[in-house]
Formats: C-alpha cells, sequence, structure tokens
C-alpha cells in the first residue's frame, strides 16, 4: 500500500545539532532557519507539545564559558546558560542584585529552575515569566552574537532570529543603590503571578533619589517600564511613593483566572509600593520589614 | 457473663490485634516502587493508542465529518465517528449520553470522533486533521440562561431545561416558621470543582470472541460495566471489567463519561487492543466535576436557639448530559436533615441542563454544597441569637436514636463529642478571648452516610475467603481499591477474624469475572458495608477451619482457636496443640471427600430505598464531623491564609489510625481547594486555559497547621464498630472558611470561590473599579 | 534516519533510537523502555509525577527533551530498590503512611531521593520546600511531610550503617 502524504500532514519532528563551540553555534544558527538555540528546552518543550515545529536545536550549556557568574570591571557577568537554580543561590547575584536573585528564585519550582536557564528565559519573550521583570528594572543589557559580530542590547529589546544570547550584564552595585522583586501569588501558591514589579533606586548622599526604575512584567509582550524619572532629585517618601503606584496603576493587565483587570492594577499599584519601600530601604541598608507597609 | 452492653471505650478495648492499629499496607511495596498497574500503564501486544476529537462550541449542528485526512496519516489504524457506534444513549439515571456526538454537539468537549494509531502523538495528530462543519446554535451557558422564557434547548425531550425535580414539606414548615422568633435568609452558590486526580481517566479494551476485555481505573468496575454494556448495545454478557490500580477517585472515575466506551468501540473496529487515556486538558474539559449549586436557604430558631424549620430551593447545573446529579441533588436537599433536630423541612429542588461541562459525583456528594449554604446560615444563626457556634451546635445535634424527617435512623452517633472536641483541638475559647486584628475562627459539622442505597434495591457486598495450604488467606471481593487503603483495611478484618498475620492475606482486584458484585468505592461504603462482608466470610472461614481441626484433632472445635496463623488448644492429655493453619486446610483437602476451606460473607446495608421524593433511611451507619478554622487576611491585598484546621471525625472503631487520618487530612486540603484555589477563567462556555496552569490544587506550601481526631465512638452494625469516614471531612470546610473571613474582617463571600479579589472589594469599596473596564487584547498597546 | 541517544540508565549503560530527539524523556521511558514507574500527571511540569534524577538534579521528565540528555545519568523509580529492599526513602512513605492512591509517590520519592544524595542531613525548610513542589490529590501532605522528615532520619541511619560496615571491613 502506498500512502501520499502531505508533509503539512507529517508530523513534524525536531533534530538536535551539538557544536563544539560559540562560533559553530552560530554558524548553524546562521545557516539554518529553522535553527534555535536551546538551554533547558522547557518553553520548548510546552511547545512542542501544543504541536508548534520544532525545527533544529542546538544546545548550549556544555560550551566553554556561557555559564556562571563572574564579575569584570564594573560589571557583573551572567552566562545565558546559566541554570535558574545555580542563579537563585549565587552570592554574587544576591549581594549585587536581590532583586534579580529574587525573581530568578520566584519561576516556576525547585524542578523547573534546575533545567531552566537565564538566558533561554529571556528568550522566550514570554511576559508573565519573573527574571526579564528584574532584568528590565536594573538596566541589564545582554550581549548578542551573530556571524556578523557581537553587540550589546537592552534585555528588552527582542531577539532577531539566529541571535544567540551569550551573556547578560548588570552594573556592580554601589553604595545607595537598592532593587526589589515583588510577585504576588494570589492563591497562595506557586503559579504565575496574578502581578509582578521589579523596582530599582539610587539615592544621593543627600538621600533623595538619583534614580528609579519600576519594571512591571504580565502588562504587555515585554516588561513595561513606567517612567517615574520625574520624580528623581526628590526624597523618597509616601508621597512620591503614591505618585509612582498610581501611575503604575495605570496600565491595563489581563483578566484570567488570578483576578480581573481591574483588580491586577489595583495590586499591581499596591506591589509597585512595597517593590519601591523594599528597594530605598535596601539603598538605605536598612532591611525592609517584611510585607510591611509605608 | 454479664449481659449489659458495654461502653464504646470498653469494646474498643476488646478489640482483636490487628484492628486499631497502624498496619502497614498490603500494597506499599508494588506502589513505592513504581510497580504498580495504573490504567495507562497497561501494555498489551499489538496496542494501539486512541485520541478523541472534541467539540469546540457549546452548542452546534454537526453538518458533516471528513475523516479522509486522518485516515490518510501513516500509523493510523482506525478513525470512528457516532456512525461506527450502536448510536445508543446511556447514563446512570437519565440516559442521555451518545458515546460519539449524533448530530449535535452538546458542550465544548463533547466527544465527535475518535483514532486509534501506533502511538500517541500520531493518534493526536490525526485528530486533530479530523474536518467537522459545525453549525453553531446558541448555548445556554449558565443556569438563568437555561430557565430563561424561550432558552434554548440543550435536549429536545426536556422541556425548560429540566432534567430533574422533586420537593418535599415534612412536618409542616410554614406553622413551625410562625413560632420561630429569629429567621434566617440567604443564598450561597458553589461551582464546579474538578477531582483533578494525579492520575487521569483510562482504559485498554480488547475483543475476543465477541466478548472485550476493559481494563479501566474505575471506582466502581460492576456498575460501570452495566453503563458499557448498555452505551455498546452489547449484552452485559459480552463485557468484562477489571480495575487497574487507580490514581485517585473522589467521585471522578465511577463511570459517567464516554472514555471507556469509546476505547472499547476502537478496540473493535481495528481488531486490537487499544488504550484511551485522558490528557489534563481533556480531564478538564469532559470529566464529571461537582455540581454548582444556588442554594437558597430559610432557617428558623426560637429565641433560646432551638432550631425550628428549615426550607430551601436548590438549583443544580446538570451540565449537559445527567451522570450522577440527580442523585447527588438528592443527597444535596436531605442528607443535611440528619444533623440537627428539625422539627420541619420543605424543600423544592431542580436539575438544570446547561451546554457546559456535565457534572457528577464528587466525595461528599452533594453535602459541601449543601454545607456551604446552610452551614454559613447557622454561623450566622449564632451572631444574630448571641450564642456562641458550638454552644449553638450542641444545643441542636442530633444523638443515638435521632429519627430525621426523612427517617434517617440514628444508630451510633457522637456528633456533641466532636463539637466538644473541636472546640478544645482549635482552641475556641481561649483565641475567642484573644482576638487578633484580620484573623477569624469559624466551626461546622456535618453527617454522612456509610453506603447509600441509590443504584437499586441493593447496598451489600459479598465476600469469599479463602484460606489455602500454604496457611494465606485470600479475600475475593469485587469492591476494590481506589487509594484509600480499602484492601488493607479488609485485608486487617479477614486477618483479625481469622487469627492469622494480615501479612499473610491478599485481596484481590475486583475482575467483573471472577469477583461477586458490587457496588465498589462510592458513599463511603467500603469499610463499613464490604468490611461486613468479610468479616462474615472469614468469620465462616474459620469456623470450616476449627471444624476440621476439630475432626483432625479429636477436640471439640468449641475448645479451639486460632491465632497467629496456628490452631490452638489442649488434647484430651493435656497437652497443648499448635497446629499451622496451612497444615489444617491441608489435611482437610486431602482426605476422601476433602474440601477447600472457602468461607462466604454476604452483607446488605441496613437500610431503605428512598422513595421519589427521597422518603427513605438510606444507610444503614451515620458518620458525624465537626471541624473549626481559624484564618487569617491581608486587608491590602485580601489574601487569604489559613492557619489552623482541626477537625474530630466520629467514624465508629478506627480500623487503621494513620489511613483514616490520611482520609480526613486529604478530604480537608480537597475543601480547601473548592473553597479558594481551584477555578477557571471561562470564556464562551468553557475553561481558558484547561490545566495545571489555570486550574491550582492545594500544594503542600499552602497546607494548615491540622488536628485531627477521632470521637470515642462505636457503630453496632459496622464491623468491629466501624464506619464510613471517607468523604466527610471535607463536606463542612468551605462553609466554614467563609465564616471564619466573615469572622476576620466582615466580608461574608456568598459565591465559591472565595477569592482574595472578593474580599478585596468588599475591604475597599470606595476604589474605584471600572478602570480597567476594556481589557486589552493580548497585542494591544497598554499606553 | 531516528537518532541515537546514549545515557546511563539506572546505572547502565543505555541507547535509544529516537525519531525525534525533542521527544521527552517522559515519553521514553513510558513508551520505549516499558519504564511505566514515571507517571504522567500533567505533561506540563506542574503536577511532579514524572520526576526523575538527571545527574544528580531533580528534573520533570515531561519536560526533558531526551535528545539533550546525551552522556547524562538518569535514575528512575525502577532504579531505586534493590534486591536487598527499599530505598530509605521509600521505607519512610511506608512507615508514614506517606501514600494513598500511589500516583504521585514515584515523583516524591525521586525528588527526596535527590535532596538526601546532596544534602544528608537536609533542614526541615529543605524537606518542606522538596515537597511543596509536588502535587498530591490524597493525602492533604501531612503524612508526605512525615515521610519526609522520617526518610532524612533512615538515610542518616544508613549512612552510619554503611559506614560501619565499611569499618569493620577495613
Amino acid at each position: 500500500m502506498t500512502f501520499t502524504i502531505d508533509p503539512t500532514e507529517a508530523a513534524q519532528s525536531g533534530r538536535i545539532r551539538w557544536t563544539d563551540s560559540v562560533d559553530e553555534a552560530v554558524a548553524v544558527l546562521a545557516s539554518d532557519n529553522d535553527a534555535r538555540p536551546v538551554g533547558g528546552g522547557v518553553w520548548l518543550a510546552l511547545r512542542r507539545r501544543e504541536g508548534a515545529p520544532i525545527g533544529t536545536l542546538v544546545p548550549l550549556d556544555h560550551l566553554p564559558g556561557l555559564t556562571g557568574v563572574r564579575e569584570e570591571g564594573d560589571e557583573l557577568v551572567i552566562g545565558a546558560a546559566s541554570r535558574l537554580a545555580d542563579l537563585e543561590s549565587d552570592p554574587l547575584l544576591r549581594t549585587h542584585w536581590p532583586a534579580l536573585a529574587d525573581a530568578v528564585g520566584a519561576v516556576g519550582t525547585a524542578r523547573i529552575r534546575r533545567l531552566v536557564t537565564i538566558g533561554g528565559n529571556l528568550a522566550a519573550a514570554d511576559e508573565t515569566h519573573d527574571p526579564p521583570v528584574a532584568l528590565a528594572a536594573a538596566g541589564a543589557v545582554m550581549t548578542v552574537r551573530t556571524q556578523d559580530g557581537t553587540r550589546k542590547v537592552p534585555t528588552t529589546n527582542r531577539l532577531a532570529p539566529g541571535e544567540l544570547i551569550i551573556d547578560l550584564r548588570l552594573p556592580r552595585s554601589r553604595a545607595l543603590v537598592g532593587s526589589a522583586y515583588e510577585k504576588f501569588l494570589v492563591r497562595g501558591l506557586w503559579e504565575y503571578p496574578c502581578v509582578h514589579v521589579a523596582a530599582v533606586v539610587e539615592l544621593d548622599s543627600a538621600g533623595d533619589l538619583m534614580r528609579v526604575d519600576l519594571a512591571v512584567g504580565s502588562v504587555r509582550e515585554a516588561p513595561y517600564l513606567v517612567d517615574l524619572s520625574d520624580l528623581t532629585g526628590h526624597e523618597p517618601n509616601r508621597e512620591l511613593i503614591e505618585v509612582a503606584a498610581e501611575r503604575s496603576r495605570q496600565l491595563t493587565p489581563r483578566t484570567d483566572a488570578k483576578g480581573s483587570a481591574d483588580y491586577k492594577q489595583q495590586m499591581i499599584a499596591h506591589f509597585t509600593r512595597r517593590a519601591l519601600q523594599s528597594a530605598i530601604s535596601r539603598a538605605r541598608h536598612i532591611p525592609a520589614r517584611p510585607g510591611g507597609t509605608a | 457473663m454479664t449481659t449489659e452492653i458495654a461502653p464504646p471505650a470498653i469494646q474498643a478495648q476488646q478489640l482483636p490485634s490487628g484492628i486499631g492499629t497502624a498496619v502497614r499496607r498490603i500494597d506499599a511495596d508494588e506502589k513505592l516502587t513504581g510497580r504498580a498497574i495504573y490504567a495507562a500503564d497497561v501494555r498489551l501486544p499489538r496496542m494501539l493508542y486512541g485520541a478523541v476529537l472534541r467539540s469546540p462550541h457549546p452548542h452546534a449542528r454537526i453538518r458533516s465529518i471528513d475523516t479522509a485526512r486522518a485516515r490518510r496519516l501513516p500509523g493510523v489504524h482506525a478513525v470512528i465517528t457516532s456512525a461506527d457506534t450502536a448510536r445508543r444513549k446511556w447514563g446512570a439515571f437519565r440516559p442521555d449520553l451518545y458515546p460519539l456526538a449524533v448530530d449535535k454537539v452538546r458542550y465544548v468537549g463533547d466527544e465527535v470522533a475518535a483514532v486509534a494509531a501506533t502511538d500517541l502523538e500520531t493518534a493526536r495528530l490525526a485528530a486533530a486533521l479530523i474536518d467537522v462543519d459545525y453549525e453553531p446554535l446558541p448555548p445556554v451557558l449558565s443556569l438563568d440562561e437555561a430557565l430563561a422564557d424561550g432558552a434554548p434547548l440543550v435536549h429536545d425531550d426536556a422541556p425548560g431545561n429540566l432534567a430533574h425535580e422533586f420537593g418535599f414539606d415534612r412536618g409542616g414548615t410554614e406553622e413551625w416558621f410562625d413560632r420561630s422568633d429569629v429567621i434566617i435568609e440567604g443564598t450561597w452558590e458553589t461551582t464546579r470543582q474538578w477531582h483533578a486526580a494525579i492520575e487521569t481517566i483510562g482504559c485498554t479494551a480488547e475483543w475476543s470472541h465477541g466478548r472485550v476485555t476493559m481494563w479501566v481505573n474505575t471506582q466502581t468496575p460492576f456498575l460501570a460495566r452495566q453503563r458499557y454494556a448498555t452505551a455498546l448495545g452489547e449484552p452485559l454478557r459480552n463485557v468484562r471489567v477489571i480495575q487497574t490500580d487507580v490514581g485517585g477517585g473522589f467521585g471522578g472515575k465511577s463511570g459517567d463519561d464516554n472514555t471507556s466506551v469509546i476505547c472499547a468501540i476502537l478496540a473493535k473496529k481495528t481488531g486490537r487492543p487499544v488504550q484511551l487515556v485522558n490528557s489534563r486538558e481533556e480531564e478538564f474539559l469532559a470529566s464529571r466535576p461537582r455540581i454548582p449549586m444556588r442554594y437558597r436557604v430559610k432557617l428558623g430558631f426560637t429565641r433560646d436557639g432551638r432550631v425550628t424549620a428549615k426550607d430551601i430551593d436548590v438549583l443544580a447545573d446538570n451540565g449537559a448530559y445527567t451522570g450522577k446529579a440527580q442523585a447527588v441533588l438528592g443527597a444535596a436537599t436531605v442528607r443535611h436533615d440528619v444533623l440537627f433536630n428539625y422539627r420541619a423541612v420543605r424543600a423544592r429542588s431542580r436539575l438544570v441542563y446547561t451546554n457546559l461541562v456535565p457534572t457528577g459525583a464528587f466525595r461528599g456528594f452533594g453535602n459541601p454544597s449543601a454545607d456551604w449554604a446552610v452551614g454559613q446560615a447557622w454561623d450566622l444563626a449564632a451572631e444574630k441569637l448571641g450564642i456562641d457556634l458550638p454552644d449553638l451546635f450542641l444545643l441542636n445535634a442530633v444523638e443515638s436514636g435521632s429519627i430525621s424527617p426523612h427517617n434517617h435512623k440514628v444508630n451510633s452517633c457522637e456528633l456533641k463529642q466532636c463539637i466538644e472536641k473541636v472546640t478544645t483541638a482549635i482552641g475556641w475559647r481561649e483565641k475567642r478571648a484573644n482576638r487578633r486584628p484580620n484573623r477569624g475562627l469559624a466551626m461546622g459539622c456535618s453527617v454522612h452516610v456509610s453506603g447509600r442505597r441509590s443504584f437499586g434495591d441493593y447496598d451489600g457486598s459479598a465476600a469469599m475467603v479463602r484460606v489455602a495450604d500454604d496457611g494465606r488467606a485470600t479475600v475475593i471481593i469485587g469492591e476494590g481499591e481506589i487509594g484509600t487503603g480499602a484492601r488493607t483495611t479488609l485485608a486487617q478484618i479477614a486477618a483479625a477474624e481469622l487469627g492469622i498475620p494480615v501479612e499473610d492475606v491478599t485481596v484481590t482486584r475486583p475482575d467483573t469475572d471472577l469477583t461477586s458484585h458490587a457496588l465498589g468505592a462510592l458513599a463511603s461504603r467500603v469499610t463499613y458495608v464490604a468490611g461486613n462482608a468479610v468479616q462474615r466470610a472469614a468469620q465462616a472461614a474459620c469456623q470450616q477451619l476449627l471444624e476440621a481441626a476439630a475432626k483432625q484433632t479429636g477436640v471439640p472445635a468449641s475448645e479451639l482457636w486460632i491465632a497467629d496463623g496456628h490452631v490452638h488448644g489442649h488434647n484430651p492429655e493435656g497437652q497443648q496443640l499448635r497446629t499451622p493453619v496451612g497444615t489444617i486446610a491441608r489435611a482437610a483437602l486431602y482426605q476422601p471427600g476433602g474440601e477447600p476451606i472457602v468461607g462466604l460473607g454476604s452483607f446488605d446495608n441496613p437500610s431503605e430505598f428512598p422513595d421519589e421524593v427521597r422518603y427513605g433511611n438510606e444507610s444503614g451507619a451515620y458518620n458525624f464531623v465537626a471541624e473549626a478554622a481559624e484564618v487569617e487576611v491581608d486587608p491590602d491585598t485580601g489574601a487569604i491564609t489559613v492557619h489552623e484546621v482541626a477537625a474530630v471525625v466520629d467514624c465508629g472503631t478506627v480500623l487503621n489510625p494513620p489511613l483514616a487520618e490520611g482520609q480526613v487530612e486529604g478530604a480537608i486540603a480537597q475543601g480547601l481547594g473548592m473553597a479558594l484555589t481551584e477555578r477557571f477563567h471561562w470564556a464562551d462556555g468553557a475553561p481558558e486555559d484547561p490545566t495545571f496552569s489555570a486550574y491550582k490544587i492545594p500544594t503542600a506550601g499552602m497546607m494548615p497547621k491540622l488536628h485531627v481526631q477521632f470521637a470515642d465512638s462505636y457503630e453496632p452494625t459496622g464491623p468491629f464498630g466501624a464506619k464510613g469516614v471517607g468523604e466527610i471531612a471535607l463536606d463542612p470546610i468551605p462553609a466554614i472558611i467563609s465564616s471564619a473571613i466573615a469572622d476576620a474582617v466582615g466580608v461574608r463571600v456568598t459565591e465559591l470561590p472565595i477569592t482574595a479579589e472578593k474580599i478585596f472589594w468588599s475591604l475597599h469599596p470606595a476604589t474605584t473599579q471600572g478602570n480597567a473596564a476594556h481589557p486589552r487584547s493580548d497585542k494591544e498597546d497598554p499606553s | 534516519m531516528p537518532d541515537l541517544v546514549r545515557f546511563t540508565l539506572n546505572d547502565e549503560s543505555t541507547e535509544v533510537h529516537v525519531d525525534d530527539p525533542t521527544a521527552t524523556l517522559l515519553d521514553v521511558l513510558r513508551h520505549k523502555l516499558a519504564l511505566t514507574g514515571t507517571k504522567a500527571g500533567c505533561e506540563i511540569g506542574y503536577c511532579g509525577s514524572c520526576t526523575v534524577i538527571v545527574d544528580g538534579r531533580a528534573v520533570p521528565a515531561c519536560l526533558q527533551m531526551v535528545g539533550l540528555l546525551t552522556g547524562s545519568n538518569v535514575r528512575t523509580i525502577e532504579g531505586l530498590s534493590s534486591p536487598e529492599g527499599l530505598d530509605p526513602v521509600q521505607n519512610a512513605f511506608a512507615e508514614c503512611a506517606g501514600f494513598q492512591c500511589g500516583f504521585c509517590t514515584p515523583g516524591h520519592v525521586m525528588a527526596l531521593r535527590a535532596l538526601l544524595d546532596q544534602e544528608p542531613d537536609p533542614t526541615e525548610e529543605q524537606l518542606d520546600a522538596t515537597v511543596d513542589g509536588n502535587y498530591c490529590r490524597c493525602t492533604g501532605y501531612a503524612k508526605i511531610a512525615d515521610s519526609a522528615r522520617r526518610a532524612a532520619e533512615l538515610e542518616r541511619i544508613t549512612r552510619r550503617r554503611r559506614l560501619e560496615k565499611q569499618e569493620e571491613n577495613a
């Protein structure tokens, strides 16, 4: 018996292409339109189950130099193929960027964090993911490789096909810088966030705000950076935090099982307050009261 | 000899060894090593895998189905539609479900076509390649839509979309309300809750010589067999059902859905074994979740706190097809009335078709919906009467000898003991004396059956106990194990009666060809009903052993006894006899006219088959619970933390404490899920994301501190004094959590689930709602 | 052409021919290798019933692409007990009635096994955090938490005995 198979009816079968170096991996990505890098493969495994074609996967985490956290000059450098489980307890990351360490530790369960890489988590460009929100508030950049070379772009940029994230770079922490990540689990158990917010502040020697960055997740594809630049130069007091909360409350989240859009707006404002208070406290080297309010 | 009836405490002390102790489960090794065979673990030579194509519409006419593309896919062996079925409607009480949709689909998830292929991925891919031309019809997606004048009909033979209705007025309700000083009224609603057993529903089927064997993870092999035969258009004798290991039941695997039926049809069509197992998404779309009910309740009390009358009006969302929903509605209407000394009760109950996923049996069987409403009404009553809730309960609680308005005859009853003990366990008085901000406390009670006469005038069980010449006993019974440890407790009962170690007892799996008829694991019945049957069978086997030993030794049977697997006694010379039971069994066999040791035992629940208006003593024994909880609310977010839950259960003698505790602890977790976490966001008649991502069952991290105790109790009709324990601890939990939240922050939630959001809006009424009146579409810019 | 994936499975070197190396380890274990002790509960990484140990770490087999396992060391529930008896973690679940239907149990057992391999003397917080990820619909978790604590005790006892035996032999 012969079968006439319509190619669209054949099961999409994926391939794995092992390489020995970043150069070779980049070359494969450039030569094969269906090729993409893979870290833990979690996000791709989920898409595969939904029936999405997978194409050629180029594994990364065995390649030298793509894992671990290191200091390089004024920067903290995180290898893109580092697993979240390793990052959440990394002493360098926890010291310099507690908000990012918290966001990394907030992803799914420990089981999943053992598979997921930070580069993969970011490259998935999924609005519900935790680390991209903290990275956005921190002003992190990513080193991106193509066959044409290397460039550094903000982590909020979308990747083009063939691009490979090599590492993520954040400034090393300085005195008077504080960061915080708040994820609201509305049902009291682990899931994607009801709302999630990251805040980064820097104070001057007088205690006034030099810098304030606030990123909100799950309101659009990329983390949304709330413009608070007009608040710099002022004392970070309750009124100022209210201005920030009111501004973040204007975002339009989506109604789902975790809450209505209306409720989420109120919660974005609430957790904006908490994240800012916590970041300000950390900048002042005062431990934040857990769950405390101004 | 004294003829006095010993009080429970004394009787409990007389329990034989192995009863009331933490006996290790007899199935521990296979379940801990991964060797237990669940539905999806069955592997047969040449086995194919099935997949089902389901309706994406809540209500539509099927214009045509084109299976050509699916058939062409390599690896596909069969594609079936209703044309390949007997086109016969089936259902436990009201046959209205076809194995595959005929002409119309009635909910998102309705089975339309199915595929068998060499592997699961191919089967699922092929199912997606079936082209169905639908003509969408206007659906009814809520109770109100279904009951509206001129509403579209879900089934043409159900005018007004009513699947079932009944009512009664017992004891002169109006007169009692007239004589009441305090009236409490309110309406409470529940929502669909899924069993979410970690193992989904599944079947493997194989035909041979015109008979089909179905390996199914069903709770009720014999009842399921009957329905499958109807659905397949086969005589009963052509269907054999064998129970696999069951990865959690909770009512969800009691054979009201189409998965096994479709599996058998695919196996017939292909002439090969076929395995069909629900994906998690299918389990959410097309299993039989808990019935949402809108429950209006009116209670009357005298000034001093005596309850007078209760009036209820219940609307239940049947979904698109009727499984056990009408029986569940019956329980939701009458069961609670066993609990308190109501003088009069009146009810009107209606089961309503909608174009939503069909509903059915779920642990508690209607009780949690009744308790959600009536339990909160009692909490309001205590407040209005100015009587502390435990005192109000104690004032009205039933006792042994009580008879409900529906003729439920209460045998053993330690409800008052449960209330008193739970008051202490939660620290009620201390917590009341030292109130803390945003913390609240509440209590609730419930009653459940130990078996229920509902599938005809039989709620019995029969067992054989065989003692072989190796000294081991085999309990042959059709009841089975769904995770509760039932096989272990049945083994304990047999071992205790026989005087052999429990490790020497095997309990068979249900197989409709081999074991006697059994109703299965439902209505908290196995310990009580099957336990009695096993006890009687073991007694008969024991008697046979003793008589055989008497013949063999010359010592009268009345002077012999069995302990530690040996027959003991003294011969006429006064010498001690100690012979292994296996030796006795072998000697009984190997002699002219030899016979095996096989005891037969049978027990029918001493209950009445309730009439069409639910009058009748539905069970021979009733179990009781009192529970209490302390919660805390975060006023900024509305988020709820449950700190402590205490439960005291009257289930008669506790045969195996860790197993009984496990039933209570698991039931509390499911009750907390029903109350707080388990929900979907719905769109167009279906859950938007039918996975564990949206539907959250409780995890270890959210569990409160638990205080689980048992009342000192003894049920005279139970095996060693035992009653059922499987369901009851779930029933009052949602109402207790709601009342505790009301106690904490003054917000009374009337619709399940309780969400942080509902509490938040009640606490912040001035906060503007409606800012995001136009929820963005996925790609819309938020600015 | 099928891909060949080589890895160590329950201490034996294993070669699997797969048509699609992006297939999940769960699928390959259950359908190619007839190791059905690893359970499919949700297939999206939520329930934990498919937890296996890969290179010493407990991960969900439903999200682990088999082709990425080349050279890895994989342990499943089938590799845990030996002819001498059950693993201390398994014994703990039996002693504490830490399972009911048993379907989620292999996942819980493997997660705790991985923890004890890494942390022979874990804190209560580590034990609770390990249990928290895995769903169970039967037990309400109280007896799983008891089992986890007991598993840590039995692990300490087992290790001490092993050490004593080694010293005796030496």
